[in-house]
């Protein structure tokens, strides 16, 4: 499963606070018909680079890469300093 | 098997050798096949754990906290990416680790191996404490 969504919370002391909520469930879709539109100019890449070089596969590079992206969730990284009050979280669902 | 103890307290008695050497012979005498067998039947077989994520957890004295939580998919995905590394490069990085005293083809890491290095990870804890009371802890879990 690709990752939904992004929190993101930034807070340094009492003055700034940031708290973004990120829906990438409406992302998602968008992306996916981009992919199918870039499709045919991705399969011509595909034909010109295995022609050139026959090394790079870009099909495999996409499917690494969204793999990459599904393996994302649940990635949570959290910053904080109790003395300066600051806090700094990103967490990715 | 008495025999064999007195004669290492006679050793330690006699100061041929120390309280450490024959507290090492005592316990390789204790360890003899029977007892290992009881040993083994009294150790109940651990449940495999479900590991998820890898914990990364940084205490400092200067009261900066920092929590990782990395999903160990991360590596099976990371790994995917080596089949993609081009011939020349994949030579490069081999040869920097062979160089760095690690002599494997990163190439012929299978994904059985993976599974097999994320299953092994549930065992494996780290815990650093600095001086100045700066405290790392990494760490598998659900």
């Amino acid at each position: 499963m690709v990752p939904s969504v992004i929190n993101l919370k930034i807070h340094s002391g009492a003055r700034f606070k940031l708290r973004l909520w990120l829906p990438l469930f409406i992302v998602w879709p968008f992306a996916f018909v981009f992919l199918i539109l870039l499709l045919p100019f991705l399969v011509l890449a595909e034909i010109i680079l295995r022609l050139a070089n026959g090394r790079i596969y870009l099909f495999a590079i996409i499917g690494a890469l969204f793999s990459l992206l599904s393996a994302l969730q649940g990635l949570t990284v959290r910053v904080r300093n109790e003395k300066q009050n600051s806090l700094v979280d990103v967490t990715i669902r | 098997m008495d025999g064999e103890r007195q004669r290492i307290l006679k050793m330690l008695g006699e100061g041929k050798i120390t309280a450490i050497e024959a507290e090492d012979l005592l316990d390789a005498l204790g360890k003899d096949p029977g007892r290992q067998a009881t040993e083994a039947a009294a150790v109940e077989p651990k449940a495999p754990k479900n590991i998820k994520y890898m914990y990364v957890k940084v205490l400092s004295s200067q009261q900066d906290n920092v929590d990782v939580r990395v999903p160990l998919g991360l590596i099976r995905a990371g790994m995917r990416f080596t089949s993609l590394i081009p011939p020349q490069a994949m030579d490069h990085i081999n040869s920097s680790l062979k160089e760095k005293g690690m002599n494997f083809d990163l190439g012929n890491i299978k994904p059985e191996d993976i599974e097999e290095l994320i299953k092994n990870l549930a065992d494996m804890e780290v815990n650093v404490k600095s001086k100045n009371g700066d405290t790392v802890r990494v760490y598998c879990g659900e």
